[in-house]
């Protein structure tokens, strides 16, 4: 109430801001940020007042500031930045009560309350948490310090996670002892099932917990799933044994003359090896995506940061692109960078799989993640934070890893309708059982319905696939084997033949000088220096590999006077006095040049799949140069690795086919396919698809990414971190060809680990359903224990998990 | 251990022919039969929508609880504008540890007792379906121009 009007508060804070400066808030001219003019009854009030504060839930204003917050980097500078978590918010105008709190606290430059997720984001100067705290408590919120997202924090909640189930498990346990002695031991004294029950009710209630709120969760929204099995199941036992023990009379006029059984050690025993399922396999979930956490764990939490060159420890998130920074020796490399100064062998197997040591020096760039070796280096900072090819990695692991595979459809479409259907089935079990089974009927009606209802384990089916992705993923990027999606993992299988492109990929991609013959009366000096001089004029790889080739022989190379391209033969001009022509062989055809003596030699390094200079000097041939873009070292021993695992290769180039054959000749090709045009590369492709056969494109992603699609997969090699490969569906990371054969296998284990989980889960309520229904009683007179159906459950839902985590563990 | 202890009482399997089609066991077949039918509707029956229209002003967002299933467990979204989906968990039970969507190929672990913010783009219209990791809670987002 104020002066006579009356005004309503959708939360105390309000009511109390209002209280302290009615005035501040009925004057018009006040306007709180972010509220929209014009209230009720023609007032205007415009913060505290609602007459009804579900009116207000969802307004705009609580959106336009959350997204206002969501810009907001992560809160991760102490002291600059502060995130709180609030509660008792109801609507807009506590968020802006929130806020002008906040706001008035000294230092605080900003502050942004998101009613949606019930943070506060504050930045500022030297704010203090507790004093940001007390403000908000001040005006009838509560308020604390947001919870820690970082991945320290979210390791101790599940492990906290993890500790309660086994403190319920632990307690299920010890209360259930005795009580299964008693009644395996048939020990008889009076009130004994009085002493079984009293037992038995913190296991039912407290153990079983998690359980009945999640049964009761469950239907409330009309779903199911394996709790409500477990709570269902429990119940029945608890139930009968309850109804039992306080009429046992009825009960046993019901059995026709018989006693009253009790099934209290049925209904402890299935609780505690539920639970300790739920906890193996809690514990086990945790370490199949162990691997992206490791990932992301890679970068230190602290750069130093050279500032007016001083060294500055400084927290990662405020390295900014640009930053000189310093690492030491055994230092990881804080973020993306370019060595300035210094050098050093950096360890990059975490990105690259590479296990040898790359020996950085000024100019080489270093990634982020990286382990520095015995040399201090200076950086220049180049990607941070998200932008890093850490970041980018582990991004691209977290979408393949959130995808599914085809051969998961069936899966999914038949748990979707798991725990309803097996609830049907328990009813039908019982019905069944009353109609047809022995007398008691409706106690090995109910007995049989709970082990229906226990032995279900809709989780083996639901992790089968997920599980192998995750830890199979995981595995391929701890060495550099990054998978699109799920699908292409599968993909990655079954193929029959890889198709790799030559240069870039078999190759190194860079040409070398490989031969130089001399003809009598030039020296090497002459007819490599002039050459070499001549062709830095040029842009073509064969002029670098000559001008490389010079200046590694430390010839000086002298000034170019004339230059002139003669486009796909060579070049010709005049070099320290003297007339130069270097060029294929056809251009010395044309310009009448006889090679002479050299002519068997072109030959020689042609069917050598070399590319043969002939160089002239004066108008006479003075010698040979012979270049060629070398296999990479690794690549015989991969393409046969290839071959071991039964797979087809050929190879794709646009050169010459004398070339082309020598080099698969050489790492043990099978197939080569030369001359091939760029453009022509994925009708290539296409053609083997047409053969029938599910192809692998290899290459390095930048001129064959119409192949790369084309392909059943389509596999980009980078060397480096480039990881922005997005047209393949594996990216091997590092340049090493060997890796295809890891990333082919790894991919064959995942599907076959995943076979083996459905299969199995498939099979495991196939068989174990019928068996909990009775379907052996006619046969053999014996029926399964609900204990044993719950021993089963729990077993079967580990087994899946650890059957996946044996692909961490796998060597490639 | 392995078996189920029956009382003494317990007697041979009646056999097929021998059956009494008695009150209480044509009574069982017919309470049976309806409660299956009820289990049916009541698990795969219509369902009461619960759909949520996301507040759009520059971005979307929508808050999804998450206890025993999505509630509510239809976002209705707009296209093309940035989509903020809280999921605010309010159990620990294993089986809602995470949120699939595989129209934006995220899978996310959700923390219990928590809000997780997943922020995504819908770029085409249509139903895009969520669910846990096992894909029995299900939900879906519904994207319209």
């Amino acid at each position: 109430m104020h002066r006579g009007t009356k005004y309503l508060f959708c939360a105390p804070g309000c009511a109390a801001a209002f209280d302290r400066q009615p005035e501040r808030y009925l004057d018009s001219s006040f306007k709180p940020a972010g509220m929209p003019a014009g209230g009720q009854r023609g007032r205007q009030p415009k913060l505290p007042m609602f007459e009804d504060a579900s009116k207000v839930r969802g307004a705009p204003h609580a959106s336009r500031l959350s997204q206002h917050a969501s810009r907001l980097p992560p809160p991760d500078r102490p002291g600059t930045r502060v995130s709180l978590s609030v509660e008792g918010m109801h609507c807009a105008s506590c968020v802006s009560t929130i806020e002008t709190a906040l706001c008035a606290v000294p230092g605080v430059a900003a502050a942004s309350v998101n009613l949606g997720t019930g943070r506060a984001d504050v930045e500022g100067e030297a704010l203090s948490t507790a004093r940001l705290i007390e403000a908000v408590k001040a005006t009838g919120y509560d308020a604390r310090p947001a919870e820690d997202l970082s991945p320290a924090a979210d390791r101790e909640r599940s492990e906290k996670e993890t500790r309660e189930i086994l403190v319920r498990t632990v307690l299920a346990a010890v209360l259930t002892l005795p009580v299964l002695i008693l009644s395996m031991a048939d020990v008889r004294f009076p009130a004994r099932d009085f002493v079984l029950l009293l037992l038995t009710l913190p296991v039912y209630l407290w153990a079983g917990w998690p359980f009945l709120a999640g049964m009761v969760r469950t239907l409330a929204h009309r779903t199911a799933n394996m709790d409500t099995l477990i709570g269902m199941g429990t119940t029945a036992a608890f139930l009968l044994s309850i109804a039992s023990t306080l009429f046992p009379s009825t009960v046993a006029q019901a059995s026709h003359g018989g006693m009253a059984p009790v099934y209290y050690e049925a209904v402890g025993v299935i609780l505690t090896l539920v639970l300790l399922g739920r906890y193996f396999e809690t514990r086990a979930r945790g370490r199949t995506s162990a691997a992206i956490r490791k990932l992301l764990d890679l970068a230190p939490r602290k750069a130093r940061v050279l500032r007016r060159g001083l060294e500055v420890e400084t927290p990662l998130s405020e390295v900014a692109v640009g930053d000189r920074l310093l690492v030491k020796p055994g230092d990881a490399v804080p973020v993306d960078g370019v060595v300035v100064s210094g050098s050093s062998a950096v360890d990059e197997a975490m990105v690259t799989g590479e296990s040898i040591p790359v020996e950085k020096s000024a100019g080489d760039a270093v990634i982020g993640g990286t382990l520095n070796g015995q040399g201090v280096l200076e950086i220049e900072a180049r990607a941070v934070g998200s932008e890093t090819a850490l970041a980018r990695i582990a991004r691209l692991v977290e979408r393949a890893q959130a995808s599914k595979p085809p051969i998961q459809k069936l899966a999914d479409a038949i748990a979707g309708v798991f725990v309803p259907v097996v609830l049907m089935l328990a009813v039908a079990t019982w019905v069944i059982w009353f109609v047809a089974g022995p007398s008691p009927r409706w106690l090995f009606a109910t007995v049989a319905t709970a082990s229906v209802l226990v032995i279900a384990c809709p989780c083996a089916l639901g992790l089968a696939t997920p599980t192998a992705v995750l830890v199979g993923t995981g595995r391929g990027a701890r060495s550099g084997i990054l998978f699109r999606n799920a699908d292409a993992l599968e993909r990655s299988g079954k193929l029959t033949i890889v198709l790799l492109d030559k240069t870039g990929t078999v190759t190194e991609g860079r040409p070398r000088l490989t031969d130089r013959v001399r003809l009598e009366g030039f020296s090497d000096r002459e007819i490599l220096g002039l050459a070499a001089a001549l062709e830095q004029a040029s842009e073509h790889p064969f002029a670098r590999a000559l001008v490389e080739a010079a200046r590694a022989r430390q010839f000086d190379l002298p000034a170019v006077k004339t230059f002139q391209s003669r486009p796909g033969l060579g070049v010709e001009g005049a070099v320290g006095g003297r007339a130069v022509l270097v060029g294929s062989p056809r251009l010395f055809e044309q310009e009448g040049i006889a090679l002479g003596s050299l002519s068997e030699e072109v030959e020689r390094f042609s069917t050598e799949g070399k590319t043969p200079l002939p160089v002239a000097l004066d108008g006479r041939i003075a010698g040979l140069l012979a270049v060629a873009d070398r296999e990479k070292p690794s690549s015989a021993e991969a393409i046969a690795r290839l071959k071991r695992q039964g797979l087809k290769t050929a190879m794709l180039t646009g050169d010459r086919a004398a070339t082309a054959r020598a080099i698969a000749a050489r790492v043990g090709i099978d197939e080569v396919f030369a001359q091939v045009l760029p453009a022509d590369k994925a009708s290539k492709v296409k053609d083997l698809q047409n053969r029938g056969e599910r192809v692998a494109m290899v290459g390095d992603g930048v001129n064959d990414a119409p192949a790369l699609a084309q392909a059943d997969v389509g596999i980009a090699i980078g060397a480096g971190a480039d990881v922005a490969i997005e047209a393949a569906d594996v990216t091997l990371v590092g340049g090493d060809l060997k890796l295809l054969a890891d990333a082919i296998g790894l991919s064959r284990a995942t599907l076959a680990t995943i076979r083996q989980n459905l299969l199995f889960a498939f099979l495991y309520n196939v068989l174990a359903i019928p068996i909990a229904a009775g379907a052996l009683y006619p046969v053999f007179h014996w029926m399964l224990s609900p204990m044993i159906a719950a021993a089963a459950m729990a077993a079967s839902s580990v087994s899946v998990v650890s059957n996946s985590l044996r692909l961490a563990r796998r060597p490639l | 251990m392995l078996a189920v202890r029956l009382p003494p009482s317990a007697s041979r399997l009646p056999t097929a022919l021998a059956l009494v089609w008695s009150a209480d066991r044509i009574a069982a077949v017919i309470l049976g039969a309806g409660l299956c039918v009820f289990l049916y509707l009541f698990f795969f029956g219509k369902r009461r929508e619960l759909a949520a229209r996301a507040a759009v002003a520059g971005s979307q967002e929508a808050t999804i609880v998450v206890s025993g299933g999505y509630n509510p467990d239809i976002v209705v979204a707009k296209k093309d504008v940035p989509l903020t989906l809280v999921f605010d968990r309010r159990e620990d039970t294993p089986c809602s540890d995470e949120v699939v969507l595989p129209e934006f190929e995220i899978r996310r672990p959700l923390r219990p007792f928590a809000r997780t913010e997943i922020r995504v783009v819908p770029r085409r219209t249509g139903e895009f379906p969520f669910s846990c990791g096992m894909n029995m809670l299900h939900g879906k987002i519904k994207v319209v121009e």
